[in-house]
């Protein structure tokens, strides 16, 4: 995508160079076992009907895989639990080797830094500019301010935002907003990459190149997870996958 | 703790500028706090005035001799004499003085007029006992007056000085009530504009909470801009009320001691008193700090439901 910007690609690849290797890159990236979800119902005290029945899988650390399913199988509950913002109403869930079902509440903002999402309707703050929404993880992490500014600067002309970085998210357009979204997910560097229908809101040229990046930040060491129902975009760009129907898993590569 | 200290000034990440309206709020704390100071105010007067009357007037013992001038039925001199004499032998009493007939003009002036020391009225004699502490038991010594000279009355200020020194602490504990409903609605309506602020970025919160921001971080942000509101509300009260507070003591000046203050903008100052002026200055402290232990416990709670 960067690339296809006339973003020079050593600055990418510089910026986006593998973490010292992590003691804990041998563990299983993400394991669900035997997991159902139910959702609280409108009053919120009573479970709603489970949207998940008995998903177990295991991604491994460094893995691409597709997340597949027609709409309402189930594919954005499970990123939900990927990305800690629900936990598993039974069963089990290991993210980054933390069972988030029994971990402590205080224990997960550290967890959710490690992980990035890209969401379908990229859930920018409107009311800061492009630097701000993409330094945003970086300065809740309290990193330094002169290496957010570096670091912040260096992905926004990587995804080429370089000169619209004082721009607010309604001043630009869907394709600006969504690599503002991603820049904003992978600054942290994650060890885990998230998105829900990225591509959805993309004509089909900035869908081919966000799939160049997923698998660039694949290849340098993320692990990647991409919900979708376009099987035009899986069919070119083929990778293992998890089939989902009414919330049970029908297919794992 | 040094993380936060990073962060850019200004940085709102939440948009808390628009959501907590900068106009609302410091206008009701001002009225909290302009409040809270008649309260107080009111606190320290009533306080005042029980220490003065247990203190001073609990000390003092009024006795009326009828035809002072008379001889007295036990023995020698006029009646009034007799008394003096038995009043100033006696332990207890540090001085008592008969109230000259200018004195005693004066005493019944509100009464009888200026022409009351023209009236043919047969007035007693009054002299004014000054005990040296406030427990002495009078009735033995109103006894041996009575009979000096029969129809003396000796009158104890202790019921009056105990009745009154309860009004008033009555009226201070109306004051300290008030003052603590004051802050329980102050802090009601920091905690309203909260949830409110809550509400109207519960998009942007749960963003930055699933970009792993703590608690704390959110929290804080709140509070930072809760006590901020707050004490620009408590700094405009507190103005608001040195004036008023200002009227009240030079009102009160009289009752307070013997001389009134000079009626210098010094002196029209040294009218209030010390206590009051400490806290004037404690009431945008005390405006921050309940914004900012309201705004971290609501929005602390409100996370709670967030995972």
């Amino acid at each position: 995508m960067a690339q296809g910007r006339g973003t020079p690609q050593g600055a990418g690849r510089v910026f986006l160079s593998p973490s010292p290797p992590d003691p804990r890159d041998n563990v299983a990236m993400v394991r669900f076992d035997r997991v159902g979800l139910c959702y609280a119902s409108g009053n919120g005290q009573a479970a709603g009907p489970e949207v998940l029945h008995d998903l177990s899988f295991t991604l491994p650390d460094g893995a691409f895989r597709w997340l597949l399913g027609p709409s309402g199988a189930g594919k954005t509950s499970v990123l939900r639990l990927m990305y800690l913002d629900v936990r598993p109403t039974r069963g089990r869930v290991l993210v980054l080797d933390t069972d988030i079902g029994a971990a402590p509440r205080d224990a997960l903002p550290r967890l959710r830094r490690r992980i990035g999402v890209v969401f379908q309707d990229f859930r920018l703050l409107p009311h800061l500019s492009a630097f701000d929404n993409v330094a945003l993880p970086l300065r809740i992490a309290g990193r330094p301010e002169g290496q957010i500014r570096a670091d912040v600067t260096e992905m926004l002309r990587w995804v080429g935002l370089g000169r619209k970085h004082v721009s607010r998210p309604p001043e630009l357009s869907g394709g600006e907003q969504q690599r503002v979204a991603i820049a904003r997910s992978v600054i942290a560097r994650p060890s885990l990459l998230l998105a829900d229908e990225p591509t959805g809101n993309l004509d089909d040229a900035q869908a081919q190149r966000l799939m160049q990046l997923f698998k660039e930040l694949n290849r340098l060491g993320t692990s990647v997870v991409v919900a979708t129902h376009n099987d035009a975009l899986v069919e070119r760009h083929p990778a293992p996958a998890l089939r989902l129907e009414s919330g049970r898993l029908v297919r794992q590569e | 703790m040094a993380a936060l200290s990073l962060r850019p000034d200004g940085f709102d990440e939440l948009g808390l500028r628009r959501a907590l309206a900068d106009r609302a709020l410091p206008f009701l704390v001002a009225a909290m706090a302009l409040l809270a100071a008649l309260a107080l105010a009111g606190w320290d007067g009533a306080a005042a005035l029980a220490h003065h009357w247990e203190q001073g007037a609990g000390e003092v013992l009024t006795v009326q001799v009828p035809q002072p001038n008379d001889p007295a039925a036990q023995g020698p001199g006029t009646r009034l004499v007799r008394v003096l004499a038995l009043l100033r032998g006696n332990p207890g009493v540090a001085s008592a003085d008969a109230l000259t007939d200018k004195q005693l003009d004066v005493l019944l002036r509100p009464w009888l007029g200026a022409a009351g020391n023209r009236l043919a009225v047969p007035l007693p004699a009054v002299i004014a006992v000054r005990l040296t502490q406030g427990d002495v038991d009078t009735a033995p010594l109103a006894v041996r007056l009575d009979a000096a000279a029969p129809g003396t009355l000796t009158e104890n200020h202790d019921i009056w000085i105990g009745r009154l020194a309860r009004l008033s602490r009555s009226l201070q504990a109306c004051a300290g009530m008030a003052l603590l409903l004051v802050a329980a609605v102050a802090a009601a309506v920091i905690a309203v504009a909260t949830r409110a602020g809550l509400a109207a970025r519960r998009e942007a919160i749960e963003i930055v909470h699933g970009l792993g921001a703590t608690d704390s971080y959110i929290a804080a942000r709140f509070a930072g801009r809760a006590t901020m509101l707050a004490t620009a509300g408590g700094v405009v009260g507190a103005l608001l009320a040195l004036p008023v507070l200002l009227t009240l003591a030079l009102l009160a000046a009289p009752f307070a001691g013997p001389a009134p203050p000079p009626a210098t903008p010094a002196g029209v100052l040294m009218a209030l008193p010390a206590a009051l002026w400490l806290a004037l200055p404690g009431l945008p402290a005390s405006a921050a700090a309940i914004g900012f232990l309201t705004a971290q416990g609501t929005v602390r709670w409100w996370l709670r439901r967030l995972p």
